[in-house]
């Protein structure tokens, strides 16, 4: 199944690209694993003081699960102010 | 509460907000004008810009709107934040509390401007002469 990436902020640029897919085998995964394959793709993402998850505009835990087609919103940390 | 949030790319008027904002029911007026500085840690800016997850973003701060109006006496509260590039000395956001008594305004803005920049999806990249930082994205 494939995940739509869509990066805010500095999540653009580790990205390379406003957004971009992630594919799994499983059908469904939780939101770690989505954080795991993020990393090891994009090593980057290790270096930032944060990285949160949203899905339909709300903050969602890791262990939140999502599955074929659904937006992941990467959220580094926020800077509003 | 009346209550204002709002995301703009146009330059926010605070003299005319703050004065289109008093009530006679209220004692105490707090106004927080976030301005950009020319510099940080040493470094000069250039400008700032602002990227806001916009229908999240509303979303957090009618959050923030729902927490004051429930922890404090409130008549009227305003949040107001700019998006895209906001120059130096331009105002980046207003926050803008009234209330009956001084320590309900003072400690809901304070409130306001301390959550925002905690759960509100905005980022701030600072610009200079030589490149730029996303603010606070580093430990």
């Amino acid at each position: 199944m494939e995940l739509k990436l869509n990066a805010f902020g500095i999540a653009k640029d580790i990205l390379g690209a406003k957004t971009s897919k992630l594919y799994f085998e499983n059908e469904q995964v939780s939101l770690s694993e989505v954080r795991l394959k993020l990393v090891n793709v994009y090593p980057d993402f290790a270096h930032l003081a944060s990285l949160r998850f949203a899905t339909l505009d709300e903050y969602r835990e890791d262990s939140f699960e999502v599955g074929n087609g659904d937006e992941i919103l990467l959220i580094p940390p926020v800077s509003g102010g | 509460m009346r209550r204002d949030v709002k995301i703009q790319s146009e330059p926010i008027k605070v003299e005319e907000l703050v004065a289109s904002f008093k009530r006679e029911d209220c004692g105490a007026h707090v106004v927080f004008d976030g301005t950009v500085r020319s510099a940080t840690k040493g470094k000069l800016v250039e400008y700032l810009d602002f990227e806001a997850l916009h229908s999240m973003a509303l979303k957090e701060m009618n959050r923030l709107m729902d927490n004051i109006e429930a922890r404090f006496e409130l008549e009227a509260a305003s949040l107001i934040h700019r998006e895209g590039k906001v120059e130096i000395g331009e105002s980046a956001v207003l926050i803008m509390v009234a209330s009956p008594h001084r320590a309900a305004a003072f400690d809901a803005c304070r409130f306001l401007i301390d959550e925002l920049k905690v759960s509100v999806p905005i980022w701030k990249k600072e610009v200079y002469k030589d490149g730029y930082v996303w603010v606070s994205a580093h430990p």
